[in-house]
């Protein structure tokens, strides 16, 4: 796959993988180029459109790093129209936090194209920032920043609140697979519900989406912030 | 004229953000509900005034509304409508301090004045990908009803109104059924049998109205708004202005004869009093008329004047531009799921 993505030192003897080559097509005012090393870039202008009118346009550069699609590729706002802050969700390294590393599975699951990748969760970001840039306010709200930020996910996905609860449930999520006694031991979010009609399928759902050495870094988090 | 009519339109719109806010809550709380049952999940349909962009401020006892449909994976002979609309009732029931079962909706209410109307549909999706909605009645009966064919008329209708827009802010269609919203509501400024819905006015204006400009091209919504009560008033017999999907109703048709009669003369006098206006050479002095029909929001010339005097002409058309991309933005994604949000590494 990395392959694919790169072109040779004229640019021109490898073909352009059909990803990308769907990707221009959408968008017409992208263009492949090569990046440093050989990486495989695409820029232009996305234009952000809402309810069937113009709201605003974004230079942006989007960096395809290997192995793609593993990684999600790194997006970047160019003309310096957003401020470099990280209360605008840009990284020092100039690059667009579109979303918590663990929201991926929801945002751009394995599988789903660069077209796609393009048409979410990009334009969303961009649409919040135009959004941002109008009213002050994050269309959608907003993660806080680091740590917080992750640990802000898993409780939204949990539906908990208290980190222990949030705690016990990722511990559960590493767990490869859940007793019946346990499915039926009263949940631990302290509901006295059992825990198979409680939080499972949320658990389920985090152990079938988050790697497990991801769960255990997440559970550092929390222990850290306890 | 055009200026007090823009300065009232700005009065009297609402801003849909907070209700659209209220919808988000709810509707989590009713997947939450369904999820843990294992009951049937549904898809949102935002219907209703504020998704067509003629909502508008409510006066006196009356209420700030959002209509929110949800349209249930299911086929209406597989269910009563009873029991899908128990799902709903069941998972708002103490949510607020009271929920109202009305015939086609849920009401809920909240504190704050105003409330939401859950509007509960079975939705079969045919192997040829057409949608087939029963709308579940308190009555215990499935209607047949098409909510997004509905939705598409009135996009399609707001089309040839395209170039009415003032500052890029609304169109002549939105803006004259908003004056006749109001008009309506300062006649009977409370929730009343005797008083045609806001998607009645809407149908109306849709049938009634053509884009109505002056010679240079700018919208004169006060003519727009004469011709629909013109019409009105010399429709013969009852009014009767069919809903474009099924069942098909004349939207007036639940009106008794007296208030039929009693609607027909307020239009008659609507009509007459614009088309004074119209004849009337000094405008402060027609806008007193107008003030006459549409209520106290309509604008005193010493507050249109202020009005004007307190924003330079860039700052007023900035201010529109930037509502109105906001307004388009928040339209935009209000059917979207579990958007990203951003966050930032370090």
């Amino acid at each position: 796959m990395e392959a694919a993505l790169t072109m040779t030192e004229d640019g021109s003897d490898e073909p352009l993988s059909s990803e990308i080559r769907a990707l221009l097509g959408h968008y017409p005012s992208f263009e492949h180029i090569m990046g440093d090393d050989g990486l495989a870039v695409v820029q232009g202008d996305l234009e952000i459109l809402a309810d069937g009118r113009f709201i605003d346009t974004f230079s942006i550069r989007i960096e395809l790093l290997p192995p793609y699609p593993e990684v999600v590729p790194k997006v970047y706002e160019t003309a310096g129209k957003i401020p470099r802050i990280a209360d605008r969700h840009i990284n020092p390294d100039g690059s667009a936090c579109l979303f918590v590393p663990d929201a991926r599975w929801k945002h751009w699951p394995v599988g789903r194209s660069l077209v796609e990748f393009v048409s979410s969760p990009v334009y969303y970001f961009f649409l919040s920032q135009a959004f941002f840039e109008l009213e002050g306010k994050w269309l959608f709200g907003e993660r806080p920043h680091g740590d917080d930020g992750v640990i802000d996910y898993y409780k939204e996905e949990l539906g908990l609140e208290k980190l222990d609860h949030v705690y016990q449930c990722i511990e559960l999520a590493t767990i490869p697979s859940i007793t019946q006694s346990k499915l039926r031991a009263p949940c631990v979010c302290g509901s006295n519900m059992p825990l198979e009609s409680c939080h499972s399928s949320q658990i389920d759902r985090i152990a079938n989406s988050v790697p497990y050495q991801r769960l255990l870094e997440v559970m550092g988090m929390i222990r850290r912030q306890q | 004229m055009q200026k007090y009519f823009e300065k009232f339109h700005a009065t009297i719109r609402v801003d849909a953000d907070v209700l659209i806010s209220k919808r988000d809550i709810i509707v989590s709380k009713i997947r939450k509900h369904l999820s843990d049952n294992n009951l049937p999940g549904f898809e949102v349909l935002n219907q209703g005034s504020y998704i067509y962009g003629v909502g508008i401020e409510p006066i006196a006892d009356l209420e700030h509304d959002i209509d929110v449909g949800l349209a249930f994976n299911i086929r209406a002979d597989q269910y009563s409508a009873t029991t899908v609309r128990g799902w709903v009732l069941d998972a708002v029931k103490n949510h607020t301090d009271s929920v109202k079962e009305k015939g086609p909706c849920i009401r809920v209410h909240y504190a704050a004045g105003f409330h939401v109307d859950l509007v509960v549909y079975s939705k079969r999706t045919s192997s040829d990908d057409l949608e087939d909605f029963k709308l579940a009645h308190k009555d215990n009966s499935w209607h047949p009803t098409d909510p997004k064919a509905l939705k598409d008329f009135i996009a399609n209708a707001r089309e040839s109104f395209k170039l009415t827009k003032v500052n890029g802010e609304g169109d002549q269609l939105q803006r004259v059924v908003r004056y006749l919203k109001r008009w309506n509501d300062e006649a009977i400024p409370r929730e009343s049998d005797d008083k045609p819905f806001g998607l009645s006015l809407l149908l109306l204006a849709i049938k009634s109205l053509s884009p109505t400009t002056f010679a240079n091209g700018y919208p004169d919504d006060m003519s727009g708004l004469e011709q629909v009560a013109r019409s009105a008033a010399s429709a013969v017999g009852n009014l009767d202005v069919r809903k474009p999907t099924p069942q098909y109703e004349n939207v007036f048709g639940k009106l008794s004869s007296s208030a039929m009669q009693n609607l027909k003369s307020r239009f008659l006098k609507l009509a007459n009093t614009l088309q004074n206006a119209k004849h009337e050479a000094d405008a402060d002095k027609a806008a007193e008329l107008v003030r006459s029909v549409l209520g106290s929001d309509f604008p005193t010339p010493e507050n249109l004047h202020k009005s004007l005097a307190a924003y330079s002409l860039d700052e007023a058309i900035q201010n529109r531009i930037r509502a109105s991309k906001s307004s388009a933005i928040m339209r935009s994604v209000a059917d979207v799921q579990d958007p990203p949000k951003p966050w930032r590494q370090h």
